[in-house]
C-alpha cells in the first residue's frame, strides 16, 4: 500500500473498507514516514477537544469599536481613504443607465431638485452617524473629482469645521461606498451635497439631514 | 457614470457590522486561537479582521455565507502579522510565544492529560511555520475540507496537499522529538 493512499485512509480524506483499515494500520507499523505523519494528526485530532480558553468579556464588541474607529481618524488627513471603499461589484446594465440619466440631470445646488425627492437622515444632537453613500458605477472611472459640501447645523466627525471637502480619487466598477460619519450639533438639522465630477460628466446629490427634535416640533 | 443612492437605515455602520460578525464571532476567536495558541494573541488577531473586514462593510452585507469570507481575512491578516512581527521581532520569537502558552493553561487536575497533550503540541507548534501553522489548524483540528482550504488560503490543489503532507511530516518529527525530551522533575523542599 503506497503511502500516501494510508494517509488518506486513516485521515478520512477517503473512505476505507475494514480490511483496508487494517491494511493501513500493519503499513503503518513498518513505516517511520507515515508513522510520524499519524502522529502529528492524532496530536492534532485530540486538541479539537482541548479547552479553549473564552475571549474576554466584551472582546466581540472592542473588536468593533477598534475598527469603527481605525477607519474615521484615517480621514482626519486623507479623506479619500475614509470615503472611497470600491467593492467592485458588477450592476446592470440597463438599470444603471436609466438612473444614470436621471442623476446626470441634477445641478449641483442643495435644493432638491425637482421630482427627486432628496433621501432624509434623522440624527439625534450630538449623535454621530455613519450615512453610506453607494455609487453604482457601470464602468471604472479614473480621476473622478468628489465633492461633499454641507449646511446647516451638521458637520463631519473628525473634519472639525471643515464645511467642504474636494479630492480626485478612481471609481471602480460596481458599487463603491462613501462613508459620511455625520454629525447633528445643532437644531434645524442640514443638507449635504455629494457631486462627483470626471471630464465632463457631472452628477450630485443631496442628503437631507434631520434632528429628532426637528421631528418632535413638526409633530 | 455612477448613480448615487443613500443606503443608510436605521442603523449605524458600527451597529450593522456587529450584527453580521456577531454569528462567526465564536468560530474567529476559536481559529484564532488555534493558529496563535494564546488568547492575548486570537483575540488581536480576531480584531484585525474586524479592522480589515469593517471598510468593506456593503461587500459583506452582500454575503450570504459570509464565514468563509473572514477566515479568508483571517488567514492573509495571521501570515501578515507574523511576518512583521519576524520582521521586528527578530530572535525573540520564542520567548513570548512560550509567555503566552503559560499564561493560556487552563491546568485543572482533571484535564491534566489534555493539558499535557496541548503542552506537547504547543511546544513544537511554535517551530512550525506560519502556513504549515494555518494549514494544520484549518483542516486538522478545525475539520475544514480541502476545497474550503482552497477558498481561504487562494492555493491550488495540488500546492495544498503537497504542502499539508510537509507541515504534517514536520509537526511529527517535532513531537517525537518532544516525547524523547527529558521529563521534567518538579522539585519542591516538602519532601527533604
Amino acid at each position: 500500500m503506497r503511502c500516501e493512499a494510508v494517509i488518506e485512509l486513516l485521515d478520512g480524506t477517503r473512505s476505507a473498507t475494514a480490511t483496508e483499515k487494517q491494511d493501513a494500520l500493519e503499513h503503518l507499523v513498518g513505516c517511520a514516514h507515515c508513522s510520524r505523519i499519524w502522529t502529528a494528526i492524532e496530536a492534532l485530532r485530540a486538541d479539537r477537544d482541548t479547552l479553549i480558553p473564552a475571549p474576554s468579556e466584551g472582546s466581540l464588541q472592542r473588536a468593533v469599536q477598534r475598527a469603527a474607529t481605525q477607519a474615521e481618524p484615517v480621514a482626519r488627513y486623507a479623506p479619500r481613504r475614509l470615503f472611497w471603499r470600491g467593492v467592485g461589484v458588477g450592476v446592470g446594465g440597463a438599470l444603471a443607465a436609466g438612473l444614470i440619466v436621471a442623476v446626470l440631470m441634477l445641478r449641483p445646488t442643495l435644493d432638491a431638485p425637482r421630482g427627486v425627492v432628496a433621501p432624509q437622515v434623522t440624527l439625534a444632537l450630538n449623535e454621530t452617524r455613519n450615512v453610506n453613500v453607494a455609487l453604482d458605477s457601470a464602468a471604472d472611472l479614473q480621476g473622478a473629482e468628489i465633492h461633499v459640501l454641507l449646511s446647516g447645523a451638521i458637520g463631519l466627525q473628525g473634519f472639525d469645521a471643515q464645511r467642504e471637502l474636494r479630492w480626485r480619487t478612481n471609481l471602480d466598477r460596481g458599487v463603491n461606498q462613501l462613508t459620511l460619519p455625520l454629525v447633528a450639533f445643532g437644531p434645524g438639522g442640514g443638507q449635504v451635497l455629494v457631486e462627483v465630477t470626471q471630464g465632463e460628466r457631472r452628477r450630485s446629490f443631496v442628503i437631507d439631514v434631520r434632528t429628532n427634535t426637528d421631528s418632535a416640533n413638526v409633530g | 457614470m455612477a448613480k448615487l443612492t443613500v443606503i443608510a437605515g436605521g442603523k449605524s455602520a458600527t451597529e450593522r457590522f456587529e450584527a453580521l460578525v456577531q454569528p462567526h464571532y465564536e468560530v474567529l476567536y476559536r481559529t484564532a486561537y488555534r493558529l496563535t495558541r494564546s488568547t492575548h494573541d486570537a483575540e488581536d488577531l480576531a480584531q484585525e479582521v474586524c479592522v480589515r473586514a469593517f471598510p468593506r462593510l456593503a461587500e459583506l452585507e452582500r454575503l450570504e455565507q459570509p464565514r468563509g469570507w473572514l477566515l479568508r481575512v483571517l488567514y492573509r491578516a495571521f501570515v501578515d502579522s507574523v511576518r512583521r512581527y519576524e520582521r521586528t521581532h527578530v530572535g525573540s520569537l520564542e520567548t513570548v510565544e512560550e509567555d503566552g502558552l503559560a499564561s493560556d493553561e487552563p491546568g485543572p487536575a482533571e484535564l491534566a492529560e489534555g493539558a499535557e497533550r496541548a503542552r506537547r503540541l504547543n511546544g513544537a507548534w511554535r517551530h512550525l511555520d506560519t502556513e504549515q501553522k494555518a494549514l494544520l489548524a484549518l483542516h486538522d483540528i478545525e475539520g475544514h475540507s480541502l476545497a474550503e482550504l482552497q477558498e481561504i488560503t487562494g492555493l491550488k490543489q495540488g500546492t495544498l496537499k503537497s504542502r499539508l503532507h510537509r507541515a504534517r511530516v514536520r509537526l511529527g518529527k517535532l513531537l517525537r522529538r518532544e516525547d524523547n525530551a527529558p521529563p521534567v522533575i518538579a522539585r519542591s523542599g516538602a519532601g527533604r
